[in-house]
């Protein structure tokens, strides 16, 4: 909500942003597929309905655990006799929408966090620290299951706690940038013709960490898809009978001496999204992030 | 010890007493080091182009001329770095007792490496591993290279550390680089190249990176070190007027291309090529490292120009100059390279 | 160096304590009452307010959490409501050796497997190999674990019969039939990891063997082999061991999952049952004893860092 009006501002005022993906993506034909392939999710994520040739829940009772091939049913049924493409379309649904949910809560806490940690001083900013130490000291799936104990199961909760989860590593880059930004000239200037702190965080912080922040955001949302389908494997994300990839792998692992496919298509479709993902998010980062140009 | 003033320093025959006096050609005339038509190219540019020289034994040769002319690139040619990826280096370079060692192997190079031919690189601080100690980088190739047992590459590492002037040097062995000063860290560079008496000592700017109250010392020490073990000695240099108190013979090079050569106090007493000149002009009113009163930008190699390189900048260049290359051919005293050299 | 040692182990603390009360209020903001579930049917007014007194709950929070701190030191973790065995006896004694074979083992196999493959990726680049090296670096690091297990499992277990799938043995009762059935998990675990150690030796060395001091090193006649291997490896030490450090999270939490996938023991699969128990005590012990792993590896590392790099000594 709040970073799409601060998103257009940026690229009216540095057209060459978008020139330079689409620049990347003629250069680099890795991104350019990557591109494309996380296009195609999202595009089928959302016309599911129009692409799927079954509803996801549709039990076939004359096709039980049928491989891929089938007539009717081309990349197999599972054990209740579902569709497999069908759920694995509208699998991409929650995966999608779970994980750039997830990223953008965790993105706004900690945009949130690491601003009032960057910007605060004395003991206030050391206690934020040693908060942002805490909520590093454990790993994203561990504190989502932490949270997941508490608020439940289902897709909202596994956004929610994802999200949570997230805000530790979004929240101290956030602070290094604040602090970078804090150091220059006109941050100072601005504080010495006594313009007020909101106004300097308004138009010259915020600004500065926003983009910085939406390139970790575009990194993070393959982290965040496969920790919240790594929250449906374990049993205790999505519940059944979700079309969830997480929770179709968990229900194949059990047939897969004899039915490996059961697993085999959503589990192929996650990890597809997933490296389409890193490539892009890798692809964005080394391009907008002058630290890492140098490096090879 | 006078600290060389290098502000007011000319380019002169008689030799600040700083540097203990000018090295006289040892008794030896036949060449230790011989390069002849050394080209190397990259992609598309020519880094060097048909550079060749010679030196005798015992001589000192200074390589002059700004960043980019090849300086460091002849140096990494000469200790044979310059090989495998850098496909494109043609000529010869001939090693006194090796013949032609521009196409030599690996394993052959090895034993040529830090034995017969040692160097100095330009900034210590860089050239020492900084996770080893002094002790272990100047032991090593005492043991590797001259086959010493551990006790004796410690006694001959504290005698080494000790004849470059390094205080307290038991204790030295197990400093860390980063522990040392620059100077100190200079002075362990030329202690490990000179560990296993090499025959050519190479010096890549040794002391630009330092203090100019050290740089005096540590060429003298140079300078004393070779002179001692008879051995040749090629310095790369922009700084002229170093140049000409310290080397015997100097080569400038302009973009790959050699444009002056001969023995120092002729060449750079009455330059006759307008780069050589420029480039003392820039030593004597300018005093800076960089060429800034030559018109327009360093040398350029993406052009494969079939003239001078320098024509462009060249305030004496004819019509002549961008379209065909001098010759380098002799000339009172020296080897030049110009259509329309300076009376 | 000792008051620098100090300071670390003393920060190290500080942010135990802060995550200790952070699952403290966590546990307090848990659905369900505890005392209603610990007394059932057995439940009466009366009941409710002695057991509440006896376990201390009338107290002020601050009182509890001191006083649940102070039995968590002292390895007093309470009971299981399920299986009525005390936690700490399951948790530290029975599940953590699990996990923290499996995770020494990955990593071993990563360290093993991941320099040599990165090194050969360094000193070949814009080989076949580097290609190779980056194709699967990519993948590597992207490719969910739990689904890389079930192929794994479908591959190596259903149609080549090479090793057990479920399981654990442990390898110091039964070495080979330990070995056997951490194989599979072990390179589940690993293959996030090995990929990671490949990128990281291969940038770090490319970024090394271009340093001044690599040159000076084959000036001096020092064979291909040292130059890469001794010089080269010494020096990216520090950046490797740090990666290693902060990317412990991964292992822990790609050992739950793994966990799941082969069936083991461990400190995941308690975390994940205890979650579907609605064991909040558990879930508790595993997120601290998650948390005390990561913090104590990353302030071995910190400790460890003045001797990979010597310039970060004192002088």
């Amino acid at each position: 909500m709040v970073d799409i009006p601060v998103d257009t501002r940026l690229a009216a005022r540095r057209p060459t942003r978008l020139e330079g993906l689409r620049a990347l993506a003629r250069s680099n034909i890795y991104f350019a597929i990557a591109s494309i392939v996380v296009a195609l999710f999202i595009l089928s994520a959302t016309f599911a309905p129009l692409v799927s040739p079954h509803p996801p829940l549709d039990q076939d009772m004359a096709a039980f655990m049928s491989p891929p091939l089938t007539e009717n049913h081309m990349l197999g049924t599972d054990s209740f006799g579902r569709d497999l493409l069908a759920r694995t379309i509208y699998g991409a649904r929650y995966a999608l929408a779970i994980g750039f949910g997830a990223v953008l809560i965790g993105a706004l806490g900690g945009l949130i966090v690491g601003v009032a940690a960057g910007l605060s001083g004395g003991v206030t900013e050391w206690a934020l620290m040693r908060f942002i130490d805490a909520l590093l000291a454990l790993p994203s799936l561990i504190m989502a299951i932490a949270f997941i104990s508490i608020l439940g199961q289902g897709v909202d909760k596994v956004i929610l706690a994802v999200g949570v989860a997230l805000i530790g590593p979004f929240s101290r880059t956030v602070r290094a940038d604040v602090l970078q930004v804090k150091a220059q000239a006109f941050v100072e200037a601005a504080g010495l013709m006594g313009v007020k702190r909101l106004a300097i965080i308004w138009r010259h912080i915020l600004p500065n960490v926003i983009f910085p922040l939406a390139v970790q955001a575009t990194i993070r949302v393959s982290y965040a898809v496969l920790v919240s389908s790594g929250l449906s494997f374990l049993g205790i994300g999505v519940a059944p009978p979700t079309p969830d990839w997480g929770l179709m792998i968990a229900e194949g692992r059990s047939f897969v001496s004899f039915a490996p496919w059961i697993a085999g298509v959503p589990g192929t479709a996650l990890a597809i999204l997933l490296i389409a993902l890193s490539i892009v998010g890798d692809g964005v980062r080394e391009h907008f992030d002058p630290k890492l140009r140098k490096q090879g | 010890m006078k600290p060389l003033d290098l502000g007011t320093a000319r380019a002169s025959t008689t030799l600040p007493a700083a540097l203990g006096g000018r090295i006289e050609p040892a008794a030896g005339t036949e060449p230790l080091l011989k390069v002849e038509g050394l080209s190397l190219t990259r992609g598309e540019s020519l880094i060097l182009d048909e550079v060749a020289f010679s030196l005798r034994r015992g001589a000192t040769l200074g390589l002059l001329g700004e960043s980019g002319a090849g300086k460091s690139t002849i140096a990494l040619a000469l200790i044979g770095l310059l090989r495998k990826p850098e496909v494109g280096l043609s000529g010869t370079i001939t090693l006194d007792g090796e013949g032609d060692v521009v196409d030599a192997p690996e394993k052959a190079w090895l034993k040529l490496r830090g034995r017969r031919v040692a160097m100095i690189f330009q900034d210590a601080s860089a050239a020492l591993n900084p996770c080893f100690t002094i002790g272990r980088q100047i032991m090593t190739p005492l043991r590797r290279v001259l086959g010493l047992g551990r006790s004796a590459a410690r006694v001959r590492a504290i005698e080494l550390l000790e004849s470059v002037g390094l205080n307290d040097a038991p204790s030295r062995l197990s400093a860390y680089p980063h522990q040392l000063s620059g100077g100190m860290q200079q002075r362990v560079m030329i202690a490990i190249a000179l560990s296993s008496n090499p025959d050519l000592l190479l010096a890549d700017e040794p002391t630009s990176a330092l203090d100019v109250t050290i740089q005096a010392q540590i060429i003298r020490l140079i300078l004393e070190e070779t002179r001692r073990r008879s051995a040749s000695c090629i310095f790369v240099l922009h700084d002229l007027a170093l140049a000409s108190q310290c080397c015997d013979d100097v080569v400038v090079l302009y973009g790959g291309q050699v444009v002056e050569t001969g023995p120092s106090r002729i060449v750079l007493d009455a330059p006759m090529h307008p780069y050589t000149q420029a480039l003392k002009g820039c030593v004597l009113e300018f005093d800076t490292e960089e060429l800034e009163p030559l018109p327009s930008g360093a040398p350029s190699f993406a052009s494969k120009s079939p003239g001078c390189r320098f024509a462009d900048r060249c305030a004496r260049a004819l019509d002549k100059c961008a379209a065909t290359k001098p010759p380098l051919v002799a000339t009172r005293g020296r080897k030049l390279a110009c259509w329309n050299p300076l009376p | 160096m000792l008051l620098f040692a100090a300071g670390k182990i003393l920060q190290t603390l500080m942010v135990l304590l802060i995550v200790s009360a952070v699952s403290f209020t966590l546990l307090k903001l848990a659905p369900g009452d505890p005392i209603q579930i610990m007394l059932g049917t057995e439940y009466s007014p009366e009941a409710y307010t002695s057991l509440m007194k006896q376990l201390g709950l009338d107290r002020s929070m601050i009182e509890q959490y001191l006083r649940w701190l102070g039995s968590f030191v002292t390895g007093d973790w309470g009971v299981s409501y399920v299986s009525k065995a005390p936690i700490f006896q399951f948790a530290v004694v029975e599940a953590l050796p699990v996990t923290l074979t499996l995770a020494a083992s990955a990593l071993a196999l990563s360290v093993l497997i991941g320099v040599p493959l990165g090194v050969l990726a360094a000193t070949r680049r814009g080989s076949i190999w580097d290609a190779a090296t980056s194709v699967f670096t990519l993948t590597g690091t992207s490719f969910p674990s739990f689904y890389l297990g079930i192929l794994l499992i479908w591959l190596f277990g259903v149609k080549f019969g090479l090793f057990p799938t479920m399981g654990f043995v442990a390898p110091w009762e039964d070495f080979w039939a330990g070995v056997s059935h951490l194989t599979l998990p072990a390179i589940t675990l690993s293959i996030y990891f090995l990929a990671m150690i490949v990128r990281m030796t291969r940038a770090n060395l490319i970024e090394v063997l271009e340093q001044p001091y690599i040159a000076a090193a084959r000036a001096r006649g020092e064979p291909n082999w040292r130059v890469v291997w001794v010089h080269g490896l010494r020096n990216i030490l520090m950046p490797l061991v740090t990666i290693l450090g902060l990317q412990l999270g991964a292992l822990l939490q790609g050992a739950v999952l793994t966990e799941t996938v082969f069936s083991l023991p461990g400190v995941g699969q308690m975390i994940t049952n205890a979650v579907l128990n609605r064991e909040y005590g558990i879930v508790q012990a595993g997120v601290m004893i998650t948390a005390c792993l990561f913090i104590t590896t990353n302030l071995i590392v910190d400790l460890a860092y003045p001797y990979l790099d010597p310039r970060l000594r004192p002088r």
